[in-house]
């Protein structure tokens, strides 16, 4: 097998489909049943991992100064984090902060 | 076994690309970065109506068009490993990269024209508006993309690659990458999360 198919940039790609199938395929096919909240939470957990992939390895962000790093690492992590309160019902447009029904039922349970 | 080439075989602390293009790239991160969490926050206003729309898209293009940019990305890390090592067919690997890239403009095309003869267009919905001027801004950012592909290409194809080379195909792989990133959201947002 020529070596660039034995690369680190290979394996990332094979992953980086995997979890690409999985969101689609795997997540719809089962998380039709789970509550709004976990089940946006695990779509973009997946887009989280797999732009953290193309970051870190492909933009070479692992091996550039922390300050670049964290910066993209800091963009990433409040953009994923909002956009999971505003899809999972947690930060409502009206600004007031609800707690979803999935997290009442598993507190009460 | 996974090995990675790079490793010790360049300083620590290496930014890739000129340090300028690192402004422009989180602008852009940051501008898109506001665009997903406005999206998020009219669809929770009226979820019903965003998640009809999203059901009419075709998941099958957008997964299409997600392997094709991730292939593509895969093409030009590929092809600066080489350059990096002073290693023959990076030029190739940067014409992958193209054609991995024009794969997904004409799919986009494909995409838009069946939504415009079913009478979809940017009027139809709140939704639509996001997804025309979203997919379109990001579309824009494919095609310049493939534009700075083809002059990394000329460069990739001269028979010695100087370190000034090397420091233009960072750059370069660098945006490429953004076009990447910003697609894997989209793809999220709009084709899977409804």
């Amino acid at each position: 097998m020529p070596p660039i198919f034995r690369s680190r940039a290979t394996l990332l790609w094979l992953v980086l489909i995997l979890l690409t199938l999985c969101s689609v395929e795997l997540l719809q096919g089962i998380g039709g049943d789970w509550g709004k909240l976990p089940y946006f939470s695990a779509i973009l957990a997946i887009a989280y991992i797999k732009v953290r992939i193309v970051g870190l390895d492909y933009m070479e962000l692992r091996f550039a100064p922390r300050a670049l790093r964290i910066a993209f690492d800091a963009w990433l992590g409040i953009v994923t984090l909002a956009m999971i309160a505003l899809l999972g019902g947690i930060a409502t447009p009206n600004g007031a902060v609800s707690v979803p029904d999935e997290v009442v039922r598993h507190v009460g349970s | 076994m996974v090995r990675d080439p790079r490793r010790g075989r360049r300083p620590a602390d290496h930014v890739p690309g000129e340090e300028g293009i690192w402004v422009f790239i989180f602008g852009d991160l940051v501008v898109f970065g506001l665009f997903f969490v406005t999206y998020c926050y009219y669809r929770s206003g009226a979820v019903a109506l965003y998640t009809a729309s999203q059901h009419q898209l075709d998941q099958m293009l957008g997964l299409t068009n997600t392997i094709l940019l991730l292939t593509s990305s895969w093409f030009i890390a590929s092809a600066l490993e080489r350059a990096r090592q002073g290693a023959r067919h990076a030029d190739r690997l940067i014409l992958g990269g193209i054609a991995c890239g024009a794969g997904f403009v004409v799919v986009k095309f494909f995409e838009y024209s069946a939504k415009v003869a079913s009478g979809i267009t940017l009027n139809s919905s709140e939704f639509y508006i996001f997804y025309y001027m979203y997919t379109g801004i990001h579309l824009l950012h494919v095609i310049i993309g493939l534009g700075v592909l083809t002059y990394l290409y000329s460069i990739a194809r001269q028979s010695a690659t100087s370190a000034g080379h090397i420091r233009i195909l960072e750059g370069g792989a660098v945006f490429w990458h953004l076009v990447d990133v910003l697609w894997i959201i989209l793809f999220a947002l709009l084709y899977v999360a409804r």
